[in-house]
């Protein structure tokens, strides 16, 4: 079985099923909101650490992104700063990013549903969208849309 | 790097959908794929038992565990 098929098996599964079959070890306990409804994924981490209130390597992460990857972004501090909009959105999708998992603030949120589910494009992948974590005036956004 | 409790390294397998996000270690994804498939095919056979009217309660010892064993 290919990496490729072991993360659309993953992600059929559901990450409830694959985090107790894994025996509980890790899950993002964080206020996600899904961006695209009904949307699932799974595929191998490209983590990506922005400094705050700078999304430089978000940009720089589109240009090293493999089709099939989770784009795993993350700010030190949850502000009401759009990390992702829909142009970055755009980007991960032509590259074929899986999803985008995101622990800061999102903007763009109807662009991005627009956009749809993120996925390779070669792919049976499912695609998937978006989760974004609610912090006061900002959206945190763990997993993006298209 | 650390999201919501959660370590998550480059390479490690990040499952989203409407629940959450649960990540895989890069190394276990073929063990913990053969044992959500086993738990996915479990599920199955349980679903259709609890379907057909059995409990979970006495399925998973859940009575015996807090009535007694004697059941009284």
């Amino acid at each position: 079985m290919t990496s490729y098929d072991i993360c659309a098996q993953l992600a059929r599964l559901g990450s409830a099923t694959v985090y107790e079959a894994g025996g509980r070890g890790r899950y993002v306990d964080a206020d996600l909101i899904q961006v695209i409804p009904g949307s699932r994924t799974a595929g191998p981490a490209r983590t990506v650490a922005c400094g705050q209130d700078d999304n430089l390597m978000a940009h720089a992460a589109m240009a090293s992104v493999v089709p099939g990857e989770v784009i795993v972004l993350t700010m030190p501090e949850p502000r009401a700063v759009g990390i992702v909009g829909d142009l970055l959105a755009t980007q991960a999708k032509a590259q074929g990013a899986a999803g985008m998992l995101i622990d800061a603030a999102v903007r763009d949120l109807e662009e991005l549903i627009e956009l749809g589910p993120l996925g390779p494009r070669q792919g049976r992948h499912q695609g998937s969208a978006g989760h974004d974590r609610r912090t006061g005036a900002g959206r945190r956004r763990d997993d993006l849309p298209g | 790097m650390q999201v919501g409790g959660a370590t998550i390294c480059q390479g490690d397998i990040v499952v989203l959908d409407a629940d959450g996000a649960a990540v895989v270690e890069a190394p276990r994804a073929d063990e913990v794929l053969r044992a959500a498939l086993e738990r996915e095919e479990r599920e199955r056979v349980k679903r259709a038992q609890l379907a057909d009217g059995a409990l979970s309660y006495e399925l998973d010892g859940l009575r015996e565990r807090l009535e007694g064993s004697s059941g009284r």
